[in-house]
């Protein structure tokens, strides 16, 4: 436990630490059943992820992009191809210090008191008391909950659940960041500032992340590279730069060139949703 | 106690009296009236009269079952929960085992204990073991279906962490169990008093010590109908007393994060 502990970056270092880059080549994944034939979900996957990008993946529903990002976080084994985090391939076991999931919802753990939750990942890592209650507490207040700690998750709004389970997976100082559709249940408003605080968080720590949405506005405000998956057996479409300032604040969202890359991943879509 | 506090209890507590105060005083009328044969039926002013009189003899036979409830009970409680957990573990082991679990559930309790009376001597242990058997499977079944319920995704997140075995039983999936553990107990405590009692129908006649189900069988053969009731109704109100216990416990422990212990 003590040599897992060490190995996680310390909040000074958090800041400093780039992400980690990662590398996913010819990515099969098929699905058995009794009844029918294996279903391919994923046909062969090149991807690369330079270190501290932070990509969109988008695409059909139901056509992999949550089966590609569980691979990648080591939840599902490939049936060929392989995953390189950081140079190192992605064994069986699930662990890597560096690496965290959002979940669709937050998942918090109904029976904790919400600074009990952010604190679980450290108390399962073995850190001690004093220093994960003030990890959990600082990663608190840095979502805007500090007020909310003591509460159980039934008694937090949807929006604030959400803020939660972020709080939960950066509270380890994560260096590649997992998001599978987090936001897909929230109204407009809320999802628009949850976006703003990870697109922050992003830029203050650099960690490399994937997200999985459905929405495109929310990839071209977030993403610095938005890459479209076709329908079941995927594979990618297209795979887009978003040349926008790297600062993205409310603003943005009212520019034309942001528009117009709205526009074009529509027409991705339509193209991957065509079957093409 | 708050004078609100008190006023909730007496809102909680006051319906069910009123129904009792009811229901025994139209017993009363009735017998009053009709006058059955007293081998028949008697009046619950008898029932309390006899049992006053003889307390100490009641109060003994009380003692004697409810410590074999507690205990049989607090056993199945422990057995169950652990089998629970080590079953919830492999599907192999579910598959191997669960069937035989169902035993549990469908052996007629008074064919088998005569056997336990043989085999642990007619004393405490033979009736606390009946009230074990009979209160064991809903613990076990409501423990397994706790553990597999816990959603998926809590599940991957102690994976993406390394948490050990024995941390994902501690952090999550007993605790996630609670709300289906506690399902579990609070039948198994009605159904202990029901195992006890019919133990001691069998252990009686080989001579174990005096409970209230000896007293129901000895009143009975003797035709002293107000003692059996006065039994029965003791029976009853230790099985009450249980199941109020479990609720107690639940509260604690979920009541500030669970829908089912909400205040409403």
């Amino acid at each position: 436990m003590t040599a897992q502990a060490s190995e996680l970056p310390h909040a000074s270092a958090g800041a400093t630490a780039r992400g980690l880059p990662v590398r996913v080549t010819g990515l099969v994944r098929r699905f058995t059943s009794d009844a029918q034939p294996p279903v391919e979900v994923l046909a062969g996957i090149d991807l690369t992820v330079p270190d501290s990008q932070f990509v969109a993946l988008l695409g059909p529903s139901g056509c992999g992009k949550s089966t590609l990002l569980r691979l990648v976080a080591g939840l599902d084994t490939p049936d060929a191809g392989a995953v390189v985090v950081d140079g190192q391939p992605r064994g069986r076991r699930a662990h890597p210090e560096a690496l965290a999931f959002v979940f669709q919802e937050a998942h918090l753990l109904p029976w904790r008191t919400l600074v009990k939750n952010v604190v679980l990942p450290l108390e399962l890592r073995g850190l001690p008391h004093g220093e994960r209650t003030g990890r959990a507490l600082h990663m608190l207040e840095r979502v805007g909950l500090a007020d909310a700690r003591d509460r159980y998750p039934a008694q937090l709004s949807g929006g604030m659940q959400l803020r939660g389970s972020l709080a939960r997976a950066l509270v380890t100082e994560p260096r590649l960041l997992l998001l599978d559709e987090p936001f897909a249940a929230l109204d407009e408003i809320t999802r628009q500032r949850l976006d703003a605080l990870i697109h922050e968080l992003w830029r203050e720590r650099r960690f490399t992340a994937l997200f999985v949405t459905h929405s495109l506005r929310e990839a071209v405000f977030l993403a610095q590279r938005a890459v479209m998956f076709s329908h079941r057996p995927a594979h990618i479409v297209a795979d887009r730069a978003v040349e926008l300032p790297t600062e993205r604040t409310a603003e943005l969202r009212g520019l034309p060139a942001y528009s117009a890359l709205v526009d074009q991943l529509y027409q991705d879509l339509l193209i991957a949703e065509a079957g093409a | 106690m708050t004078r609100r506090r008190l006023r909730q209890l007496a809102a909680r507590i006051g319906p069910p009296l009123c129904a009792a105060a009811v229901l025994v005083g139209l017993w009363e009328l009735w017998v009053r009236w009709t006058d059955p044969p007293r081998f028949l039926f008697c009046a619950p002013s008898e029932i309390v009269r006899d049992a006053v009189a003889r307390a100490g003899e009641l109060g003994l036979a009380t003692w004697n079952t409810t410590v074999a409830v507690v205990w049989g009970f607090a056993l199945s409680a422990v057995v169950g929960v652990a089998t629970g957990v080590i079953l919830s573990s492999s599907r192999v082991l579910e598959r191997a085992l669960y069937p035989f679990t169902v035993i549990l559930q469908t052996v007629p309790l008074v064919a088998i204990a005569p056997m336990l009376v043989i085999w642990l001597h007619a004393g405490v242990q033979a009736v606390l073991v009946c009230a074990f058997i009979v209160s064991l499977f809903p613990v076990i079944t409501n423990t397994l279906s706790g553990i597999r319920s816990i959603p998926q995704p809590q599940v991957e997140l102690f994976r993406l962490y390394g948490a050990r075995p024995w941390a994902v039983l501690t952090k999550l999936k007993l605790p996630g169990a609670v709300p289906s553990i506690m399902a579990g107990l609070r039948i198994a405590a009605g159904l202990a008093v029901i195992g006890a009692v019919v133990g001691e129908f069998v252990a009686g006649e080989l001579g174990a010590q005096r409970g209230l189900g000896i007293v129901v069988v000895v009143a009975a053969k003797q035709g002293e109908l107000p003692m059996l009731f006065a039994a029965v109704a003791l029976a009853s109100v230790l099985g009450i007393a249980m199941v109020g216990a479990v609720n107690l416990a639940a509260y604690v422990l979920m009541y500030r994060w669970h829908v089912s212990e909400r205040p409403d």
